[in-house]
């Protein structure tokens, strides 16, 4: 999403008037940390690919890939082209388009806390500056696990790579994959490594959540229509449901999912971005460092849970075996890499509050789990019932409120739930639904949220990004969550995989008088 | 979505009828597919699926055809363009030899299947033909049948007979205007006359061309060249331009396509127009005036390069001079697939790219129109820049 990059250099570029496409970034060398990894293979590249065949990569771009391996340029390169023949949305490659890109893709191996490997780059970062005109801009892309990070940033300033480059060598950035950080603690150390060697401005955390089509829409939803600001609030809104259900399991990676549990792996992150641009103010303009500023203070203004209260207001499951449709899917005990006695959840369900004037007194549930009976993503408004039952004496019944459904993924688009006469001789009513779905008004292929997300980076634009105090303020809510259910043995599992969480996530949200959706 | 999967889902026909009888027909349709569809719910034996309808515009698409062939070609643009840009599509062939003075008409209800559990997704098109004086009425015709509040985009392919009143009043009844000046005839004299037409309907109708739709990725790929800041200063110091398109052996022509690129580089960079002179059969040697210094640009055909005649076929900038001399290049491939983008910066190494650089179809330069709102205002800029060229060429070849 193209919104006023901080970066314009100079005065515009007379020829872009008119042209609806993005302006293409300047031209540079991205440096991929761990660049044999999945990451690279299944996401990075191929996004580049495609954003190559839409002429959005400038003349001269060039990668380095930087692992541990020992490959030459040609090894990586012919590994990069099958992956791209496999991962990408636009396969086969077309050989003219490869040809042309694979110049300027170039591997440097070395390990990552080997400080005389970095000088190395440094050097062939300079080569490549001349050969290929990349004007010393650089992105260096963290595509390696967490333990790493810290190394690699330190490498990086001291290699001279970092801030200390100056404004008129090009500009710097760095981006991270989640997760960012275990808990407050850790996530407060690692912006304080980031922040030792490179400005706030030059870090790009990658949600990639925000770079879905319809998580964008959010925005454009609320702050494009002018309707639907001014019942945004307590004084119409009767509570806000944002689910994120999966149905299949941790699908072998059984490890990485004992280290991170569903708290950390989607709630922390992905679902405390929904819940911001779900909550926040309208921004004074639509540039990222607006953004960011309002998303923030939504996420500061979400209630800690006081340590008391947390078994009342939080809710935590692991599923067991059972069947998802036709599927049967064997406990989460049972997965590799998985301790047979496992304590992490795969399962939770959260009741928040937001203490500012505009939400005052309205519960957000979010919910999010593994072996769910189905895929959903959404997020469901719940407005107040309207508040004389006119229709009552003649149906006998109060009508039931209106709900707009903001849905991320599958079926892509917004459903508002609405209450509608029956055509016949007696006033009736039912609920029609006014269904908006992406699919059926624009099909028109989405690009891969990687594509949105690199180029924005390359363009400087970090409103689809976090910043250090978003992640910091989304640690505060659930630091004390972990550590209160670190400290309570749970009774695990309790949920069968195919059903929809356990009984407690239903009490949790019943006792408000309310009841879970069924996405 | 293409138009393979579009199925028809009720359709009517009358001729002779009248634009009321047409309007009441419309309303059934909707009605009557809507009780078919209910009758196969209650019937038990029935494999029909159980699907909502979506009946869905974004906008009004009136195509004013010349005749049959034209308008069917027309019709498989829009059945194609129905699953991105669902639209009330009305498509007009216009018989004014007809001795008869009628109006005939075709109403189709048509629906994409959509998967299984999911709301199907429905469009209309309204096929109406007037024979004879009927012609005139068109116009107020069509105004019958546009949906309030949508915008309605007009498409002549051809010709537009830019003089006639009917095609003035067929043009203030749209929002938007959509013209080929690849199928002029005259360029030279056709898109004088056009820039004319645009600013004389400008209060009610903006202009749009396909041809300029054409020009996309070659613009995208010019301005490209200058997002670089350290090249940005380069566009104040353009010298030459060279701009070669395929050489059309059917005639003498130049190209509309090379003319409006001409006109959109002067138009974005404040270029003044000095003088023309014909060097060859469609071919041009032309001066201009940048603030700093005069910019030669040349406009030559190419017999060796394989594209549709009039289709662009390199464009070359020079800025600064001498050993400050930086050059850019966007050449078309012979293979009609592929690109070159050239940069060569004063002191340094060239660097090219391939990029894909494909002949877009007709389907697509339409879904570009139906994806811009409002006035294009480079293309408004582009056009009297080219449209004045076109008139000092004209003047200059009389």
């Amino acid at each position: 999403m193209t919104t006023h990059a901080t970066e314009t250099p100079g005065s515009p570029n007379p020829l872009r008037a008119g042209l609806r496409r993005p302006r293409t970034p300047e031209p540079g060398v991205m440096v991929i940390f761990g660049a044999t990894g999945d990451l690279t293979k299944r996401k990075l590249f191929p996004a580049l690919y495609n954003l190559a065949l839409q002429h959005l990569l400038p003349t001269g771009f060039s990668v380095v890939g930087f692992s541990r391996q020992g490959l030459s340029d040609d090894d990586f390169r012919g590994r990069m082209r099958e992956a791209i023949n496999q991962f990408s949305r636009n396969h086969p490659i077309q050989p003219a388009v490869w040809d042309s890109f694979e110049q300027g893709i170039f591997y440097s191996p070395g390990d990552f806390d080997d400080q005389g490997k970095y000088s190395d780059l440094a050097k062939r970062l300079d080569e490549i500056d001349q050969q290929r005109g990349t004007c010393g801009n650089r992105l260096y892309y963290l595509a390696t696990p967490p333990s790493f990070f810290s190394d690699i940033i330190d490498r990086l300033g001291q290699a001279g790579l970092g801030r200390e480059r100056g404004q008129d060598k090009g500009w710097s950035r760095i981006v991270i994959e989640k997760p960012f950080g275990r808990d407050l603690t850790s996530a407060e150390q690692l912006n304080a490594e980031l922040h030792a060697v490179f400005d706030e401005q030059q870090v790009y955390r990658i949600d990639h959540y925000l770079g879905k089509e319809t998580v964008q829409n959010i925005l454009v939803f609320r702050f494009g229509n002018g309707i639907f600001e001014p019942i945004w609030n307590r004084n119409y809104i009767d509570n806000v449901q944002i689910t994120v259900a999966e149905s299949i399991g941790v699908e072998g990676r059984g490890g990485y999912y004992e280290e991170a549990g569903a708290l950390r792996d989607m709630v922390e992150n992905h679902m405390m971005q929904l819940l911001a641009l779900v909550g926040m103010e309208p921004p004074v303009a639509f540039d990222a460092s607006a953004i960011h500023e309002e998303k923030a203070k939504l996420l500061r203004a979400v209630r800690k849970i006081p340590r008391e209260e947390i078994e009342k207001y939080t809710v935590r499951g692991q599923y067991g075996e059972g069947w998802v449709g036709d599927q049967h899917l064997g406990g989460y005990r049972s997965e590799t890499g998985v301790a047979p006695a496992s304590n992490t959840e795969t399962f939770a369900a959260l009741r928040l509050e937001i203490d500012n004037w505009r939400w005052a007194g309205v519960p957000f549930y979010l919910r999010h789990g593994k072996a769910l009976p189905r895929k959903a993503t959404e997020i469901a408004i719940t407005f107040k019932r309207a508040p004389l039952g006119l229709f009552s004496r003649i149906t006998g019944e109060l009508p039931e409120s209106n709900v707009l459904v903001l849905r991320i993924q599958p079926d892509e688009g917004i459903t508002l739930k609405f209450a509608a006469k029956v055509p016949g001789p007696v006033v009736q009513l039912r609920e029609v639904e006014m269904d908006f779905l992406y699919g059926a008004s624009f099909a028109v292929e989405s690009p891969d949220a990687y594509e949105t997300l690199l180029l924005d980076c390359m363009l400087g634009d970090s409103s689809l990004f976090t910043r250090s105090d978003e992640v910091e303020a989304g640690w505060k809510v659930f630091t004390p969550i972990l550590e209160a259910w670190k400290e309570q043995p749970p009774q695990l599992p309790n949920y069968a995989a195919g059903t929809w969480g356990p009984p407690a996530a239903d009490a949790l949200i019943q006792s408000d008088g309310h009841a879970w959706r069924q996405p | 979505m293409t138009d393979d999967h579009l199925q028809t889902l009720k359709s009517w026909h009358q001729e002779p009828t009248t634009a009321r009888e047409v309007v009441e027909a419309l309303a059934d349709l909707w009605r009557d597919a809507a009780q078919s569809r209910v009758m196969r719910e209650q019937d038990p034996h029935s494999d029909e699926l159980q699907q909502a309808l979506i009946r869905t515009s974004v906008l009004n698409f009136v195509v004013y055809a010349s005749s049959y062939g034209v308008a069917e070609r027309a019709s498989a643009v829009m059945a194609h363009l129905s699953g991105s840009h669902p639209s009330r599509s009305i498509a007009v062939v216009a018989q004014p030899d007809d001795p008869s003075s009628s109006l005939g008409a075709s109403l189709n209800a048509q629906c994409h299947p959509g998967a299984e559990g999911r709301p199907r997704l429905c469009v209309e098109q309204i096929d109406l033909t007037a024979r004879g004086a009927m012609v005139e009425h068109l116009p107020s015709i069509v105004t019958q049948f546009l949906i309030h509040d949508l915008p309605t985009l007009l498409w002549w392919p051809g010709e537009p007979p830019l003089g006639a009143p009917l095609f003035t009043r067929m043009a203030a009844v749209c929002d938007r205007l959509i013209v080929d000046s690849s199928d002029f005839s005259d360029p030279e004299r056709m898109l004088g006359a056009l820039a004319e037409f645009a600013v004389a309907q400008a209060a009610c109708t903006s202009m749009s061309d396909l041809n300029w739709d054409r020009l996309i990725d070659w613009r995208e790929m010019l301005a490209q060249f200058f997002d670089t800041a350290a090249l940005r200063s380069c566009l104040q110091q353009i010298r030459t331009v060279a701009i070669e398109y395929a050489f059309d052996p059917g005639g003498q022509r130049t190209s509309a396509q090379a003319l409006l690129l001409a006109g959109w580089l002067g138009a974005c960079l404040g270029w003044s127009l000095d003088r023309v002179t014909r060097t060859d059969a469609g071919a041009y040697a032309i001066t201009m005036h940048a603030a700093a210094q005069p910019v030669q640009m040349q406009i030559t055909s190419s017999a060796e390069h394989p594209g549709e005649p009039g289709s662009l076929v390199a464009v070359r900038l020079t800025a600064g001079d001498g050993d400050q001399t930086a050059v850019f290049t966007l050449q078309a491939a012979g293979d009609g697939e592929h690109g070159t983008t050239t940069v060569e910066p004063p002191g340094s190494p060239p660097v090219a790219r391939t990029v894909r650089l494909a002949p877009a179809s007709e389907s697509a330069l339409i879904s570009e129109e139906m994806e811009a709102f409002g006035r294009e205002r480079a293309y408004d800029d582009a056009l009297q820049a080219a449209g004045l060229l076109a008139r000092q060429i004209s003047a200059a070849t009389r």
